[in-house]
C-alpha cells in the first residue's frame, strides 16, 4: 500500500518532468553552480551553523553515534515509510537482481559492490537479498559476489553487523564473505583503484565534509566501466510541495526526533544538512568534474530524494 | 496504384527542423527521466559510444530474454570489453525508445536526397522490416507495448515517421490516413504467417490504394489519432459518419488494440529464463 501510494506520488512527479527538466536546463544554462569547489576557505556548513573544515566530520561522527540505535526506526518515523521506497527503487534500477544471475551463471566473474555510508545496512541487505547471497552461503567457498559496507562511524557498523548476523546468520560474514563491514572515509578511502563494480551511497553524500573528494575517490574505487549511484535528499521544485515539505521537515522531524530518541539537535542537523546540500544539477556538474560519463538523475517524490549516477568510462 | 509524389519536390522541408526539436523535447521528458546531460546535447565519450553498442548487441538477446534487463545484462557479459555494471546503461523501456529514434534516423538518412525519395509504401515497408526478427520471435508486441508506456515519446516518435514516410506535399489529412495504416500494418504484421509477410506488403498496398483514391476521412486529425494511442480513451468511430470506413476503422482498431496490448501484453521486467514454472512431481500427487 505504501509502495502504491508513493508510486502514485512519482507518477504525478513525472508528469511534471518535462517542464521542470526544461526548466533546470535554463537553470544549468545561466548559473555556474558546481562549478566552484566545494569546500571555499576554513569554513563549511553543518546543517545552518558555519563550523571549521576540520570540525565537521567530528560533529557528524558525533550526531550518527547519537542516532545509531534509532537511525532506522526513526527514518521510518520521518519519512513514512518512504525512505524504502525510494531504497527499493534504487534496488530496481542497479539491477543487481539481473547482475547476480548472470555472474553466477559465469564462472571466474564477480561482482564487487560498496555501499559507502552504508552503516546500517539498509541498502546492502537489499543487495544480499537480491543476489542471493544466503542461499549461496550454503555452498563452500567464497561468493563471487561481495558487498562491503563501509561507514565512518564504527557505532552504526556495530548496529549493521549485529542486525546482519541475526538477519543471515554468520556463515556470509564469516564463511562466504558476501556482505563484509569496514571502517572507512569517504574521503580516504582504503580500498585499491578499480576494485568494485558498483559504488552506492544512501543519504550519506551530503555529510560528506568535501563532496568534490568523495566523488573523486569514489571513481578510483571503481573499475572502469563501474557505476555510480546516489540516492540523496535533494531540491523540491514544485512550490506548493517544497512549502508542504519545508513545513513538515522543519517542525515534525525535529520533534519526532525529540520524542522518540529524545535527541532534537541530531535531527534538527538532518534536516538542516538537506537545505544546505547541491541541488540535482549541481551534483551532476560535481560528478562529471570527478570524471564520471553519462551523468544524470531521477527524481523521486517531487524532488524530496534524487537518484544520481554516472558511469566510469572504459580505459 | 500508389503515386508516387517525392521526385516533385526538391528543396527540403521545414518540418524537418519541427521533427528533431519534438523528438529532442520529447526525449528530454520521458527517456532520461532527468536525464539532465539531455538537457544539452549529449556529448559524445567513449560511455555513450560504449551505450550505443550495448543496445545493438542487446537486441541480439531480446528474441531469448524478451524485453527485460537480463537481455542487456546478457549482452554485457558476452562483451569481453564491458562491465557488468554497464548493464544499468539503459532499461528494457529506454531500449525502445532508443530502437524507434534509431530507426526514424536512418529512414531520415535515407530521405535526405530528395531525388531518391522513397515512395509511402517503400517507407513503411522499410520501417516494418526492422521489426521483422522480432516479430518472428515472437517479442515485437512487448516492444509495442513498452513504447506505450512512454506515450509522449512513441507519440513524438510516430509523428516523425509519418512526417519521413509522407510524401513532400501530402496534406495533413493523407498523414493523418498514413500513421492510421502505419499503425494497423504493424499490427496486421504481428499474426501474419504467410511467406515473407507477403500478406502483409498487400495489406499496407491495398490501404495505400484506399488512401490514394481518396477513401479516407478528412476530420480525422493526426492529434487526435495520437492522443487516442496515448489515452486510450477515444473512438475515433463516433466522431465522423458514413465514409470514413477504412481509415476510421484502421484507427480504431488500431489504438484499441495498441491499448490492449499495453495492459495485457507488458512483458515481465526479469527474464523467465531462470525461473521456469514448468510440471512438479507434486502436480501428479493423486487429489
Amino acid at each position: 500500500m505504501q509502495r502504491l501510494f508513493a508510486s502514485r506520488v512519482v507518477g504525478k512527479a513525472c508528469n511534471r518532468r518535462a517542464a521542470m527538466i526544461h526548466a533546470n536546463a535554463l537553470r544549468r544554462a545561466s548559473s555556474n553552480a558546481g562549478q566552484e569547489p566545494y569546500l571555499k576557505g576554513d569554513d563549511t556548513h553543518f546543517g545552518f551553523e558555519t563550523v571549521a573544515v576540520n570540525e565537521k566530520e567530528g560533529k557528524v561522527r558525533e550526531v550518527f553515534e547519537s542516532v545509531a540505535d534509532s537511525y532506522d526506526v526513526m527514518n521510518d518515523l520521518m519519512s513514512g515509510g518512504l525512505h524504502r521506497y525510494w531504497k527499493d527503487h534504487l534496488l530496481d534500477i542497479s539491477a543487481v537482481a539481473s547482475m547476480s544471475d548472470a555472474i553466477r551463471q559465469y564462472p571466474g566473474k564477480e561482482l564487487r559492490i560498496l555501499d559507502v555510508a552504508g552503516g546500517t545496512g539498509d541498502v546492502a541487505f537489499r543487495f544480499v537479498d537480491a543476489a542471493q547471497c544466503m542461499e549461496r552461503s550454503i555452498s563452500s567457498g567464497e561468493d563471487p559476489i561481495s558487498v562491503t559496507v563501509c561507514d565512518i562511524n564504527p557505532e552504526m557498523l556495530r548496529v549493521g553487523e549485529k542486525r546482519a548476523r541475526e538477519r543471515f546468520g554468520s556463515d556470509l560474514i564469516d564463511t562466504s564473505k558476501a556482505l563484509s563491514f569496514v571502517e572507512g572515509n569517504a574521503q580516504s578511502l582504503d580500498f585499491e583503484d578499480n576494485s568494485f563494480d558498483l559504488y552506492t551511497i544512501a543519504f550519506g553524500l551530503r555529510n560528506v565534509t568535501d563532496v568534490d573528494k568523495g566523488l573523486r575517490e569514489a571513481y578510483r574505487v571503481l573499475k572502469p566501466g563501474g557505476r555510480f549511484m546516489c540516492l540523496e535528499f535533494s531540491q523540491v521544485s514544485d512550490p506548493i510541495l517544497r512549502q508542504i515539505y519545508d513545513t513538515y521537515s522543519f517542525n515534525v522531524i525535529p520533534e519526532i526526533g525529540h520524542f522518540v530518541a529524545n535527541d532534537r539537535p541530531s535531527y534538527q542537523y538532518l534536516v538542516e544538512s538537506i537545505r544546505k546540500f547541491s541541488n540535482q544539477e549541481e551534483l551532476v556538474f560535481r560528478m562529471e568534474k570527478a570524471g564520471f560519463e553519462l551523468a544524470k538523475y531521477s527524481n523521486l517524490t517531487g524532488g524530496i530524494v534524487a537518484i544520481h549516477e554516472g558511469w566510469k568510462p572504459l580505459e | 496504384m500508389l503515386r508516387t509524389r517525392s521526385s516533385t519536390y526538391k528543396s527540403s522541408s521545414p518540418s524537418s527542423t519541427v521533427i528533431i526539436h519534438d523528438r529532442f523535447f520529447a526525449t528530454i521528458a520521458d527517456t532520461a527521466a532527468s536525464d539532465a546531460a539531455a538537457a544539452a546535447p549529449e556529448k559524445m565519450s567513449g560511455m555513450s559510444d560504449q551505450k550505443r553498442r550495448l543496445a545493438q548487441a542487446a537486441l541480439q538477446q531480446i528474441p531469448k530474454y524478451g524485453w527485460t534487463q537480463d537481455a542487456l545484462t546478457s549482452a554485457v557479459m558476452e562483451d569481453p570489453q564491458m562491465s557488468v555494471s554497464m548493464t544499468g546503461l539503459w532499461t528494457p523501456i529506454e531500449l525502445v525508445n532508443w530502437l524507434m529514434d534509431d530507426w526514424n534516423s536512418q529512414l531520415q538518412e535515407k530521405q535526405i536526397h530528395d531525388s531518391q525519395r522513397m515512395s509511402a509504401f517503400d517507407a513503411i515497408q522499410w520501417r516494418l522490416q526492422q521489426v521483422i526478427p522480432l516479430v518472428k520471435a515472437s517479442r515485437w508486441h512487448e516492444g509495442m507495448a513498452l513504447g506505450l508506456s512512454t506515450p509522449v515519446t512513441t507519440r513524438s516518435q510516430l509523428h516523425d515517421f509519418v512526417e519521413l514516410a509522407a510524401p513532400k506535399d501530402a496534406t495533413m489529412a493523407y498523414k493523418t490516413g498514413l500513421g492510421s495504416i502505419f499503425l494497423s500494418t504493424e499490427l496486421f504484421m504481428l499474426t501474419d504467417s504467410s511467406e515473407d509477410f507477403e500478406a502483409t506488403w498487400e495489406f499496407l498496398r491495398n490501404r495505400l490504394t484506399e488512401l490514394d483514391n481518396g477513401k479516407m476521412v478528412h476530420f480525422v486529425d493526426m492529434n487526435q489519432i495520437m492522443s487516442t494511442i496515448s489515452t486510450g480513451a477515444g473512438n475515433l468511430s463516433s466522431s465522423g459518419s458514413g465514409t470514413n470506413v477504412p481509415i476510421a476503422a484502421a484507427s480504431a482498431i488500431a489504438s484499441s488494440l495498441l491499448e490492449g496490448a499495453a495492459s495485457l501484453l507488458r512483458p515481465p521486467t526479469r527474464s523467465s529464463t531462470s525461473h521456469r514454472s514448468g510440471t512438479k512431481a507434486s502436480d501428479y500427487k493423486p487429489k
